[in-house]
């Protein structure tokens, strides 16, 4: 999948469970101490023009229509657009993962990925998030009483359903690898290691 | 505790009936001879309501921001009104003297008051309204009031029971009951005990609704450009071809910035990229990190204000060998992962604002000064809070969301920041310089100064509220100075810097507890004491921390000596009414080393809400680890030269050790546990790192020393 940003252009790729975005900052284990001082501001404001065009979208598993700019970000057709605000805004550079939805079944985020680049492509939001794994999920989110102010547990329920679909039973460091791109401010990654044990033994449980 | 403001406030109870029956209970908080000379504007401030259809409601006075009071607070009416507190609806509270926090002095949520604020009010609240409750059954019964008993939103008497909704028009009825018993802490039936948080399934759910989230019809979007330099202003501006593209309504010019108002915020965010700006980037163009901290140092022999002195402390630092200290902190953005934002409305009835926000009195006064309209005339919706950490306690974002607003009458607009926007318009966490000096005789400390200079952000907040050079936000982590040390002499020393500063989860305890707790460290090790030894002896007099100190030394195993390259530190004190005590363990050598692991014992008091007590440690410690590791805020010409998550890393995951946490019971009254579990990261980890390698670090973050935690 290609899109570009500020004219450039960009190749998502799908490694293991992470997407990366080769050119731009590693997204990968990010210890996030990159101490240069690019003022990524200026880049980032510095987006070509575009106008409206309708577009369709595969969301929710229904086929929708949005009259949106190509370059708008998924994110901001989610929350603008068509009004689902359970997908959240926190970084604009696919550094905290508030924003992460499943793409083709895939935990990525939505702030960097164009509207035109989804096209094509299955979305689900925490919205249409269902079925057995998500249940657990929350059900363990509920059970470990995980969220504090709840801002970024959009996210990293999704990005735990994401990784219990794909590994149903993670290791300490496997959680640690699937979830060290979603930040937490309030600090609730101790509960949500516990509570994504949980859910893998309560899947367990019941199969 | 910390009064800075006038706190010689009393509590008034009112009650009365709803239109359509059912029952209020109104709180007012006033000064007594107002209430007596003003009957009349005594107003039913509602606080519960209890519906003719059952259901009860609540009216929380404090704003949610993950702390848990729209959960701990209903709990302290709950226990009181014996209904089940699954079963109480939450409201958000208007701006209304009654709802003011009488440890702060306005309505404002923050310095871990919450709970300590309304431990009283609330519980006499929901006393009081189960007391007419019973006697309106009662009445009803042709029974004695003695022999009935409320349980679970019903009055029981024998085998009779009435539920609180047949009974709330009848109650209302009731005279007022003076001096209302509140339960015995052996009584509780929901204070202390478990209960899932009230808003945690719809925050796993993706419903809860932010500020950011709320919508209003017709609403458009704006997205502003401010000047880099801190303080800066609009000189000129051309709107480029940014009025021509989609969705482009208006560019307004606020002086603090040029905005795009567009009907989506993609479209505002990306006309911005059209607009040049020319700024009056005003006095601070030429500051840098350098220059801030030289102007503290400058200020090293001002005498400051004095905040604790006991003895002679010069005379005794006179007689024997000085030992001394000289610690910084940095500057540190807040970064909330809900960016700042507000939904404003200007018309003609008035000014509708929608925000997240810590400070809604605060917010009705900036939305009031920026739409030109009396704060009557300003309505604060205020929201559930994606993260505050003192950020939202100033209402710069809100000021400017009405000015743009302010351009389009009629139509709702909401400003939305990027994260950019969030880290370099912060108001950082002041920078500190502490001066130390002590004297040891016979092993103990004998004398012990400490100064501590820093920009204040009280006088810039609430500057009335600064007397005699005392910012009594700068004197936290000294005023609760807990050993027993026969000459002190502690002093602040407010020396501003040219630029705003801003309160941060923690406020100057996290500053204070570094220097002082490290310090006291290296005094331990002069004297050749363990150093878990050296603090208890001078804790004789204070039973309640030396019980914490001991028992996270025991849970954590702590030893003196690195040990097969482990070793720990510890670092203990006492701030709003709570004590702690925390030991970090760490494992690895000279530049590279592990955070293994990091234990706390704590004494609250009453532990209302005791499994969000331990998230609030849990959390505590991740934004203490911002404070300790390597995150910093640094100017360049007069720039915050951080921008995002990649210049400004917080933990994640992977970075954050096991945390084991001890609750110490207790009968105690409740202190404040929002913010305990920040301060002492700093110094418990300094501390260890001491004790692994021999190197004493004394500025923050402790990676600029050219160490490197895994």
């Amino acid at each position: 999948m290609t899109f570009s940003v500020d004219g450039k252009q960009y190749v998502a790729v799908v490694v293991g469970r992470t997407v990366s975005i080769p050119g731009h900052q590693s997204l990968g284990p990010a210890r996030g101490d990159d101490r240069s001082n690019h003022n990524h501001h200026q880049e980032w404001r510095g987006i070509a023009h575009a106008r409206r065009a309708m577009s369709e979208l595969r969301l929710n598993g229904k086929t929708i229509t949005v009259d949106a700019s190509p370059d708008t970000p998924v994110l901001w057709v989610l929350r603008d657009h068509l009004g689902m605000t359970g997908t959240k805004f926190g970084c604009g550079k696919a550094l905290c993962r508030a924003c992460t939805v499943h793409l083709d079944g895939e935990a990525t985020f939505s702030c960097l990925l164009p509207l035109s680049a989804a096209t094509g492509h299955e979305i689900t939001t925490i919205e249409g998030l269902s079925g057995r794994v998500a249940e657990a999920v929350q059900a363990a989110w509920d059970n470990i009483q995980v969220p504090q102010c709840g801002y970024c547990q959009s996210g990293q329920v999704m990005a735990a359903a994401a990784l219990l679909t794909q590994n149903a039973k993670p290791s300490d460091a496997d959680i640690d690898q699937a979830m060290q791109g979603n930040l937490c401010r309030c600090g609730t990654y101790q509960r949500i290691r516990l509570a994504i044990h949980y859910a893998a033994k309560q899947l367990e449980a019941s199969a | 505790m910390i009064t800075p403001f006038d706190s010689s406030r009393r509590t008034f109870l009112k009650v009365s009936a709803l239109a359509g029956g059912g029952l209020i209970l109104g709180l007012r908080l006033g000064r007594s001879e107002e209430a007596a000379a003003q009957p009349a504007a005594f107003e039913p401030n509602a606080w519960i309501t209890v519906y003719p259809d059952g259901a009860v409601s609540l009216v929380c006075p404090r704003n949610e921001m993950g702390q848990d009071v729209y959960t701990s607070l209903i709990m302290l009416l709950a226990e009181e009104l014996a209904v089940d507190p699954r079963q109480i609806k939450v409201e958000e509270a208007a701006v209304n003297p009654v709802y003011l926090n009488r440890l702060m002095g306005a309505q404002i949520t923050g310095g871990s008051t919450s709970i300590r604020d309304a431990w009283d009010p609330l519980r006499q609240a929901g006393a009081t309204a189960r007391n007419m409750l019973v006697n309106a059954a009662a009445a009803q019964w042709s029974v004695p009031a003695a022999e009935c008993r409320a349980e679970n939103g019903q009055v029981i008497h024998g085998s009779n029971t009435l539920p609180y909704a047949a009974l709330a028009d009848a109650a209302a009825r009731q005279p007022l009951p003076k001096d209302v018993a509140l339960k015995q802490a052996s009584e509780f039936s929901v204070i202390g005990k478990p209960l899932p948080r009230l808003d945690g399934a719809g925050k796993a759910r993706g419903q809860a609704v932010f500020g950011i989230d709320v919508k209003q019809p017709g609403m458009v979007y704006a997205a502003l450009a401010q000047c880099p330099v801190l303080g800066g202003k609009v000189a000129s501006f051309d709107t480029g071809a940014a009025q021509k593209r989609a969705g482009v309504r208006k560019v307004v010019d606020i002086g603090e910035g040029v905005a795009v108002i567009a009907d989506h915020y993609w479209e505002a965010h990306s006309a911005l990229a059209d607009i040049k700006i020319q700024w009056d980037e005003g006095p601070a163009a030429h500051l840098d990190t350098n220059a801030i901290y030289a102007t503290l140092e400058r200020s090293k022999d001002k005498p400051g204000t004095i905040i604790k002195q006991a003895g002679d402390a010069t005379a005794a630092l006179a007689k024997s060998k000085q030992i001394k200290a000289r610690y910084t902190s940095q500057m540190l953005a807040h970064v909330a992962l809900e960016p700042l934002n507000c939904l404003a409305l200007v018309s003609a009835n008035g000014v509708d604002v929608w925000a997240s926000t810590q400070y809604p009195q605060g917010a009705q006064a900036a939305a009031a000064q920026a739409a030109g309209v009396e704060p009557e005339q300003v309505l604060i919706h205020a929201q559930l809070i994606g993260g505050g950490f003192g950020r939202r306690l100033d209402v710069d974002f809100i000021r400017q969301a009405v000015a743009i607003a302010k351009a389009v009458p009629g139509t709702p607009v909401k400003l939305i920041w990027t994260r950019e926007d969030d880290v370099t318009h912060d108001f950082p966490r002041p920078p500190s310089l502490h001066l130390l000096h002590a004297a040891l005789e016979g092993g103990r400390v004998a004398a012990f100064t400490h100064k501590m200079i820093s920009p204040s952000v009280t006088a810039r907040m609430f500057p009335s509220a600064v007397k005699d050079g005392n910012d009594y936000f700068m004197i936290e982590g000294v005023i609760d100075f807990t050993y027993d040390i026969p000459n002190l002499d502690m002093r602040t020393v407010i020396q501003e810097i040219g630029i705003p500063v801003g309160y941060w989860r923690s406020v100057s305890n996290a500053l204070n507890a570094f220097a002082i707790e490290s310090f006291v460290d290296e005094l331990a090790h002069a004297a050749h004491r363990d150093p878990v030894e050296f603090r208890l002896a001078m804790l004789d007099k204070q039973p309640r921390q030396r019980a914490v100190l001991e028992r996270a030394a025991k849970d954590a195993g702590f030893k003196a000596r690195a040990h097969k390259g482990r070793a720990f530190g510890v670092a203990s004190m006492q701030c709003y009414d709570t004590h702690i005590a925390m030991v970090a363990e760490l494992s690895g050598k000279a530049k590279k080393v592990r955070l293994e692991k990091l234990t706390i014992a704590v004494d609250c008091g009453i532990a209302v809400h005791p499994d969000q007590v331990i998230a609030q440690l849990q959390g505590g410690v991740v934004t203490g680890l911002i404070n300790a590791l390597r995150s910093k805020v640094t100017i360049k010409g007069g720039r915050i030269q951080q921008s995002n998550f990649d210049t400004f890393p917080i933990p994640r995951m992977p970075q954050v050790p096991p945390i084991e946490i001890a609750l110490i019971p207790s009968t105690e009254k409740p202190g404040g546990m929002g913010e305990a579990g920040v301060p002492l990261v700093a110094p418990a980890i300094a501390n260890a790192l001491f004790a692994l390698t021999g190197k004493r670090i004394r500025a923050l973050p402790l990676e600029d020393a050219g160490i490197s935690f895994e």
